[in-house]
């Protein structure tokens, strides 16, 4: 019997076209007919057989779970369903763009709002140790910003020092951080055997976060930075 | 022809229950040219007054008039460009930036002036040279030697073209010969250069290099060279 095969599972199973295969809930040996790009699925395995060579493995034999409707004009897909709705009421009709949707917000729905809260922790965490970075950086260093406090730096100047510091640390936190993500995402959506996606625009916010993150980090510094007293370098 | 004018200086720290009159009705006059030294027992106020010449500190009555201006009178946000103007300091503990080479911390003053990188540069070259250090730009602090140290705050706190050169006892941390070196080296550039210098010491070995000197105890003065008061 024959079977249709996901491309990527080639090299996971080692298998080419006309290769065969068996499952060890099976003992039918199936030949690997062809090779389907794409449909990766979250947690769930996909192959392809003919209705007929499924029989065996259907509880109720003759019936479906679901079936497609390819239409001669996609544009009239809307149309089809609601007609093919009112004359089958028993069953859920979707055109494609319907069908995509749900599957979308139903996945979204339960992962989006973890999602966000990760990212809100994430935040907060690089606030934190960003902030820390420079407080620590400004206590240690509060001698030498007397000494620019007593030579006349402005207040003003010494917070652009304290800023870069602040940017540059977030920066190299982004860079490493954008790195690390890649490649772990990489591997793990690898691993799930699911696509990995990461847009410019995901970036960019990551970046836009990151700017605003290093200015909240540096308001516990600057007001470290503005009690440092410059009479102090003339002690010990 | 510049004049540095201290009027009645008194500084009391702390608050009521633990006052403590650090400086009291402090006054004297310095012109361009000459080299003030201020004296007296560690606790007397020298360093207080310093501070109150330089801006540092505000005083609780009286006041500092530069060239008529008065110094106590600016709005805080104006005390750091007039320091960074008109004011250079000289410290007891050098004070330069130990992550920054000798020419970077000269070159600081005019950085945040606004000068450009490359001209702040040769400046800072050029004033180096000035001190015997133009084979030493490249180093950083901690391979200096103490008067090298010091030769280099001195180029930094000239860098601005200050009308006032204040130092708080500038040669504790050298060995004698290397300090009277130092001390020369400011009252010099008084001279030259037309700078008020006041240098505080209480070292007496620097007494004849002074053009006045100012004796301070309990924060009175209590000597104006050397005649009692
Ligand atoms: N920030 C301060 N708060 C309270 N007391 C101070 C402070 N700075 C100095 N003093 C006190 O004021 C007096 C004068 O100090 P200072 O001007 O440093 O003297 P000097 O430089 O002559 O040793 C000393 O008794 C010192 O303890
Ligand atoms: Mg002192």
């Amino acid at each position: 019997m024959r079977l249709l095969f996901r491309r990527r599972w080639q090299k996971k199973f080692n298998k080419r076209v006309g290769d065969s295969i068996t499952f060890s809930e099976s003992d039918a040996s199936w030949r690997i007919a062809g090779l389907v790009p794409g449909a990766a699925s979250f947690g769930n395995y996909y192959a392809w057989i003919t209705y007929p060579a499924a029989q065996p493995f259907v509880t109720v034999p003759g019936s479906v779970s679901f079936a497609y409707i390819v239409l001669d004009h996609p544009a009239d897909a809307e149309a089809v369903a609601s007609s093919l709705q009112s004359r089958y009421p028993h069953l859920n009709i979707r055109s494609k763009a319907d069908l995509v949707n749900e599957e979308k917000h139903s996945l979204g729905d339960s992962f989006l709002p973890i999602l966000q809260a990760i990212l809100v922790i994430a935040v907060l965490i690089g606030i934190a140790v960003v902030g820390l970075t420079i407080y620590t950086a400004t206590v240690d260093k509060s001698r030498e910003f007397g000494i620019l406090k007593a030579i006349g730096l402005s207040n003003r100047q010494l917070y652009g020092t304290m800023l870069v510091q602040s940017l540059a640390v977030t920066a190299l936190g982004l860079l490493i951080g954008a790195t690390l993500s890649f490649g772990v995402g990489y591997l793990i959506m690898n691993w799930l055997d699911l696509g990995f996606e990461l847009t410019a625009a995901d970036i960019g916010l990551v970046a836009g976060l990151a700017v605003v993150m290093a200015f909240l980090a540096s308001v516990v510094p600057v007001r470290r930075l503005i009690t440092i007293d410059p009479a102090e370098v003339f002690k010990s | 022809m510049s004049i540095l004018i201290a009027e009645n200086l008194t500084k009391v720290y702390g608050r009521k229950g633990a006052r403590l009159v650090a400086l009291d009705q402090v006054s004297f006059e310095a012109k361009s040219g000459e080299t003030t030294l201020i004296m007296g027992p560690s606790g007397s106020g020298k360093t207080t007054l310093l501070l109150l010449l330089g801006t540092l500190l505000c005083p609780t009555a009286g006041r500092v008039l530069l060239d008529g201006r008065s110094l106590s009178d600016l709005k805080v946000g104006d005390l750091s460009s007039a320091r960074l103007q008109t004011i250079g300091f000289v410290f007891q503990h050098f004070n330069l930036l130990a992550s920054l080479t000798a020419i970077q911390n000269v070159m600081v003053p005019r950085l945040a002036a606004g000068l450009g990188k490359k001209e702040a540069e040769r400046q800072a070259a050029v004033m180096l040279d000035r001190f015997g250090l133009a084979k030493r730009q490249h180093a950083l602090p901690a391979d200096l030697s103490g008067g090298e140290q010091q030769r280099v705050a001195i180029a930094r706190a000239l860098m601005n073209s200050p009308t006032l050169l204040l130092a708080d006892e500038p040669t504790a941390n050298l060995d004698s010969r290397t300090g009277h070196e130092i001390v020369q080296t400011l009252s010099r550039t008084a001279k030259e250069e037309g700078k008020i210098v006041i240098i505080v010491s209480h070292d007496p070995r620097i007494q004849d290099i002074a053009d006045r000197v100012i004796s301070l105890e309990d924060g009175k003065i209590k000597e104006r060279d050397g005649r009692k008061l």
